[in-house]
């Protein structure tokens, strides 16, 4: 399930499970430290051999497209993530004015009480 | 009104016994909630508020038809308690029946548009325009 449906989700319960919430809207994971590594190595081999094939190859293995329309996919991914931002922001915003207001509305009643 | 043969607690005592059973339904310990929200009940048994309180405690638990219940009777003891509306609103839009809660919902905020009640009418309709349940 990806994390706008998961947040969804989160939103379905009565609890609204702010840890779910904050799942939803974590950072998707870097390539790890070895991979940046035998990125780096491979693609200085590679230039050795053939000048400029080698940064491609290297970026591919360090999770780079690595390829020339690399550019506007990683833009395309960029603006996608901020628009999915964006919204699970609102829906952060309208789960926490409904638990306020959920608060303030309790503690009116106990004030009315006659 | 409190029950004929009981000793009316004061506002402060009656105060504190409530937020006492809001604390325990927080804090997820139901059945004591629930027991303090019945014990409210038995000393005001006319009024809505402890019915909706007795809702809430279901609501928490996903029992939204058990939690239904409590708010229809806290309406038919007062036909104008923005309070279960709003909650009763709140217990469809959970259930995903968006359309009955936006009918309950706007009585709520037409019983008090300037109220806490309302407020929170308002933006539970906020959320059933922004959310989309799966």
């Amino acid at each position: 399930m990806d994390p706008i449906n998961s947040l969804l989700g989160a939103t379905a319960t009565p609890n609204y499970n702010i840890d779910q919430i904050l799942q939803a809207t974590q950072p998707q994971s870097q390539p790890s430290g070895f991979r940046r590594v035998l990125g780096g190595l491979v693609g200085g081999i590679g230039n050795l051999v053939a000048p400029g094939i080698g940064s491609v190859i290297g970026n591919a293995i360090m999770g780079g497209s690595g390829l020339a329309g690399g550019l506007s996919t990683d833009t395309a991914k960029y603006l996608q993530l901020q628009q999915q931002m964006n919204v699970e922001s609102e829906q952060f915003q309208a789960i926490s004015s409904v638990m306020k207001s959920r608060h303030d509305a309790s503690m009116a009643a106990i004030r009315n009480i006659s | 009104m409190t029950a004929k043969w009981m000793i009316a607690p004061s506002h402060e005592e009656l105060a504190f016994l409530v937020e006492a059973g809001v604390i325990y339904r927080e804090a997820g310990n139901f059945d004591a909630a629930r027991d303090i929200f019945n014990g409210v009940k038995s000393l005001y048994p006319t009024h809505d508020f402890p019915e909706v309180f007795l809702g809430t405690v279901e609501f928490q638990q996903k029992h939204f038809d058990a939690a239904e219940v409590h708010y229809r009777k806290a309406i038919e003891l007062n036909p104008r308690s923005a309070f279960a509306y709003a909650h009763l609103g709140e217990a469809f839009l959970f259930r995903k029946d968006k359309e009955n809660a936006r009918t309950h919902l706007k009585t709520a905020l037409t019983l008090d548009p300037l109220g806490d009640f309302g407020k929170l009418a308002r933006r539970l309709l906020e959320m059933a325009d922004r959310v989309t349940f799966v």
